[in-house]
């Protein structure tokens, strides 16, 4: 199986992926990196506050950025409609 | 062979010199198990107890979706599945996480030393105390402890486990497991376990790389784990015959 590897960077800075993980495909690579998305995120707003300015960069065996995922693709967020003026 | 096991004992007891013998005759037959196998599946008749002599071992339950929740980590010395003596069966599987070194321990000669010597069987009992302690720690964990005390407090636990068994220092320890092995041990994901390991190691607290655990500030550690070692009943008690 090839090796992902998956670098995050947002607000707080950057954390590279040295370990990656052995998984079937790159479709697999994806949802990994939601399910870590929303993992960082669900801790985030136990705290209060949420940032999804950050983004997700999925890379290959040869180190070479295959996807990104945005933190905000990896979130629907509904809000109360806005008050009209 | 078994000296990690004895080690173990000895830290908190007493064992006279027939009751290590009769610990060492009980020893069946020895293996190596190579990482990542199902050494004992949930459900399957048990005839004999593992005794781990090197290696790390997990306790671990499956979800249908293929979520997995590890609920102990066993290190070297470890009597992983005394408790199936009694049980006859596990409810989880055991499975190794790196290549494993075991000896196993047939539960009919398990009957016979633990009948010679009720010493010996209260410290077996005393083993599946601790273990029932360690996993009412992890669920304080899981249940309440923010992922980056999670992670924390694991490398703490780990270290005083494997002090003990005399393969951990102020320095730190060899764990060859992986952030993935992490994240199912604290209800995590192995991005985020990655996270938080940076965070924790620009804080200068700990640093996981290599296969290698290396303490940079045991008392900073300790304090973001919240991590209190009286669930691991590390002191020595007189001995009680």
């Amino acid at each position: 199986m090839p090796r992902y590897y998956f670098h995050t960077h947002n607000g707080s800075g950057s954390s590279f992926d040295e370990e990656g993980q052995e998984l079937p495909d790159i479709h697999a690579a994806r949802r990994e990196a939601l399910r870590g998305i929303r993992s960082i995120v669900s801790e985030e707003a136990q705290s209060g506050e949420v940032d999804l300015r950050g983004r997700l960069d999925v890379a290959g065996g040869d180190g070479g950025v295959l996807f990104t995922v945005q933190y905000d693709e990896a979130i629907q967020v509904r809000r109360r409609e806005e008050a009209r003026p | 062979m078994i000296e990690r096991h004895l080690m173990k004992l000895r830290a908190r007891d007493d064992l006279t010199d027939e009751e290590e013998q009769a610990i060492r005759s009980a020893v069946a037959d020895v293996k190596e198990v190579s990482a990542d196998q199902v050494y004992v599946r949930a459900g399957d008749p048990l005839t004999a107890a593992t005794l781990l002599l090197d290696g790390i071992m997990c306790r671990a339950k499956d979800l249908r979706n293929g979520e997995r929740q590890i609920s102990e980590l066993n290190v070297a010395g470890d009597f992983v599945d005394v408790h199936g003596f009694t049980l006859k069966q596990l409810d989880h599987n055991l499975i190794t996480l790196t290549d494993c070194r075991v000896a196993s321990v047939p539960h009919a000669r398990l009957r016979e030393i633990t009948e010679a010597f009720p010493h010996l069987a209260r410290l077996y009992w005393f083993g599946t105390n601790l273990d029932a302690a360690i996993h009412r720690e992890w669920e304080l964990s899981l249940g309440r402890r923010t992922a980056y005390a999670r992670i924390a407090h694991l490398f703490c636990e780990l270290r005083a486990r494997l002090e003990l068994v005399g393969l951990a220092d102020g320095d730190g320890y060899d764990l060859a497991v992986t952030q993935g092995d992490i994240a199912e041990c604290m209800g995590l994901t192995p991005v985020h376990v990655n996270r938080m390991l940076k965070q924790l190691r620009e804080e200068g607290l700990v640093e996981f790389r290599d296969r290698r655990v290396a303490i940079l500030d045991w008392e900073g550690l300790a304090r973001a784990g919240e991590f209190d070692p009286s669930y691991l009943y590390l002191g020595r008690r007189p001995r009680e015959d």
